[in-house]
């Protein structure tokens, strides 16, 4: 049994220290997931607080499967954000990231630069379908296989092979298309 | 923009992280609360149980009234008072006949009983009278003993 393993039965337990440091391994990647697909803090703080108050509350009914706790918190953030675009709160447009996420250049007009190129690419993520974000973030901004994304999304390798294909293509395509008429 | 370009500026998204005091706070929010009891057989079975005793309950309840009822319908239905006057109607003729047949009967009895009060001779079927009379016979004979045997010659 590895050391996840270990917290997680202990967590089932009820045992919160287990929990506190299963949500600090895990809370980063979810924030920053929920945060590029709803594009504004304060919906994406909420949402990650959610997202481990429903896995506290459910802890007891978890079973492992093999598969990371990561995929199961991946699966719940995926749904609430699902349920969030449900309602009708109204979204708003996208905020600017913070200040950390800009360049680490030290040229101004190169960190101008990166700020626009990354705003694009966050305005264009959040055109594509639900699926096609999970997939993107998950893979390439929080680094999951997969394998852990197929478990969270509930779908095959291959679905998830097709749908990263997909979304990498109509993402350089609305890129492309914002870049030409600037 | 290549692909290759893409991806990378993608994994600048990398470096977002959340506030500090936003973890802190949304961790003591959440354990303030307690997690779900985990899901047994009982969960279902408890329910189920629950619910076939009060159907049961109800059941008992509802026959032990019906059943009540029925008794409090007859007893109820015996004091109806068209009934219970029927019923007086019907009893006062049965006591009357039966007062008159008694009354007869003794009134019968006294006259009989009257008239051989007053009757001195002995030609009467009261049986008691005829007893009665029997020992003052028997009482009689011995002073006339010589009128027997003057009727035993006559007769024999």
């Amino acid at each position: 049994m590895n050391s996840e393993e270990k917290l997680i039965k202990r967590a089932k337990n009820g045992d919160k220290e287990a929990f506190g440091k299963l949500y600090d391994a895990n809370a980063s990647p979810i924030y920053r997931f929920i945060l590029i697909k709803v594009g504004n803090k304060a919906d994406a703080e909420d949402l990650t607080h959610q997202v481990f108050l429903n896995a506290w509350q459910k802890i007891r009914g978890y079973v492992s499967k093999g598969f990371p706790f990561s995929s199961w918190l991946y699966r719940i953030a995926h749904n609430a954000v699902i349920d969030f675009y449900r309602t009708s709160r109204h979204h708003a447009d996208i905020q600017a990231l913070p200040e950390d996420a800009l360049s680490d250049a030290p040229e101004l007009d190169k960190k101008i630069d990166d700020a626009m190129q990354i705003k694009l690419v966050k305005t264009a993520i959040k055109e594509l379908d639900q699926d096609q974000q999970s997939v993107i973030v998950m893979k390439f901004i929080n680094e999951l296989s997969n394998k852990e994304i197929a478990q969270a999304l509930e779908k095959s390798e291959g679905a998830v092979r097709v749908i990263q294909h997909r979304a990498l293509k109509q993402l350089k395509s609305k890129i492309d298309e914002t870049t030409r008429f600037d | 923009m290549k692909q290759q370009d893409l991806i990378k500026k993608l994994e600048f998204f990398k470096k977002i992280e959340p506030d500090v005091l936003f973890l802190e706070n949304s961790k003591r929010l959440i354990f303030s609360f307690e997690p779900n009891r985990r899901f047994s057989v009982f969960d279902v079975l408890k329910p189920a149980l629950w619910g076939s005793a009060a159907v049961l309950a109800i059941a008992f309840m509802t026959v032990y009234i019906i059943g009540a009822r029925t008794k409090d319908a007859t007893a109820y239905n015996s004091l109806s008072s068209e009934k219970l006057n029927n019923e007086f109607k019907n009893m006062n003729i049965s006591i009357q006949l039966d007062e008159i047949s008694y009354r007869q009967s003794v009134n019968g009895a006294v006259a009989s009983a009257l008239k051989e009060i007053s009757n001195d001779g002995t030609r009467h079927l009261n049986n008691e009278v005829l007893m009665s009379e029997n020992d003052r016979a028997h009482l009689e004979t011995r002073s006339s003993g010589q009128i027997d045997e003057l009727l035993d010659t006559v007769i024999f």
